[in-house]
C-alpha cells in the first residue's frame, strides 16, 4: 500500500506516550505526507509494545479536529504486529 | 360628652388592632411563603447531590475498589521490565472513556481527572523505555505510582465531597 506513514522510533523505544510527542511524530512522518481520500496505513514499528491515549490523540489530532473520530476509524489502518497495541490505539481515539 | 370620648379612644384603638393583626399576619404569609420556597429549594439541590452520587458510584465504584488495585498488584518487575501491566493500562483507559459523563457535567472535574489518568497513563508505557538500574529504581517506580494514583483518588473523592480546588 503507497498510501502509508511509516513511522520511525530511536531503537530504545518501547512505549509511546505524550500528547506534543504524538503532534510531533504527525507533523514529521505524516502531514501532506498522504492522499486523504484514499484509505490510509500507520505503520507502527512492531517492537512498539504500549501506545498511550496521549499518544494516539496528539497524532491524530488534526484528522480527528478535520474529520472526526469515525472517519480515523473508517479510513485509517492501524498497522502493527500487536494485535493489543492496534486495539488500543483504536479504542483511545478520543 | 364623655361616652363619646371613651367610644372614640376603643375605636382607635381596635383600628390600631386591627393593622397591627393585619401586619403580622403579612409577615407570616411572607415568612411562610420565604421558606417554602428554601424548601423547595433544597430538595432540588438535595436531588441533584443524590443523582450524582449515584452516577458517582456506579462510574467509578468498580474501578477505585477493585479494578485498579488488582491490577495494581499484578504488575511486577522482571528482569528490569515491567510486566503484567496492560490490565492495569486498560482499566486506566476505560475510567477515562467511562468518565465522559462529567464533560457535560462538571467540565473542571472531567479535565482533573482525565489529566490525571493520562499522566498515570504515560507513566506507566514509557516505564520501559529504559531498563531499570537496580531494585531502588524499581521501588522508587511503584513509589510515585501510588503517588499518583492517591493523587487521583483524592481528585475523585473530593468532589464526591463536594470540596473544590
Amino acid at each position: 500500500m503507497n498510501n502509508s506513514i511509516i513511522l520511525e522510533f530511536e531503537k530504545t523505544l518501547v512505549g509511546l506516550a505524550g500528547y506534543p510527542f504524538g503532534e510531533a511524530t504527525f507533523k514529521k512522518f505524516g502531514k501532506g505526507k498522504v492522499d486523504e481520500n484514499q484509505e490510509i496505513r500507520v505503520v507502527i514499528p512492531d517492537r512498539i509494545e504500549r501506545v498511550a491515549s496521549s499518544f494516539v490523540q496528539g497524532f491524530f489530532s488534526e484528522w480527528i479536529d478535520k474529520y472526526g473520530v469515525d472517519w480515523v476509524r473508517k479510513n485509517v489502518d492501524i498497522s502493527t504486529s500487536r494485535e493489543d497495541v492496534r486495539q488500543y490505539m483504536y479504542q483511545n481515539l478520543e | 360628652m364623655s361616652i363619646s370620648l371613651l367610644t372614640v379612644a376603643a375605636n382607635e384603638a381596635n383600628r390600631v388592632s386591627d393593622n397591627i393583626a393585619i401586619v403580622i399576619s403579612i409577615i407570616s404569609l411572607v415568612c411562610s411563603v420565604g421558606f417554602s420556597l428554601i424548601t423547595y429549594w433544597q430538595n432540588q439541590k438535595l436531588k441533584i447531590v443524590d443523582l450524582e452520587a449515584n452516577y458517582f458510584t456506579e462510574i467509578y465504584q468498580g474501578f477505585l475498589c477493585k479494578k485498579i488495585p488488582q491490577a495494581r498488584s499484578s504488575m511486577k518487575f522482571l528482569n528490569r521490565r515491567l510486566e503484567g501491566d496492560q490490565d492495569f493500562l486498560d482499566a486506566i483507559s476505560e475510567m477515562r472513556r467511562d468518565s465522559a459523563y462529567f464533560k457535560y457535567s462538571d467540565e473542571e472535574f472531567y479535565g482533573d481527572v482525565t489529566q490525571q489518568l493520562q499522566k498515570v497513563e504515560d507513566y506507566v508505557v514509557q516505564v520501559n523505555n529504559h531498563p531499570m538500574i537496580g531494585d531502588e529504581e524499581e521501588k522508587e517506580f511503584f513509589r510515585c505510582l501510588t503517588a499518583e494514583l492517591q493523587q487521583l483518588y483524592r481528585i475523585i473523592s473530593n468532589r464526591y465531597h463536594g470540596k473544590r480546588k
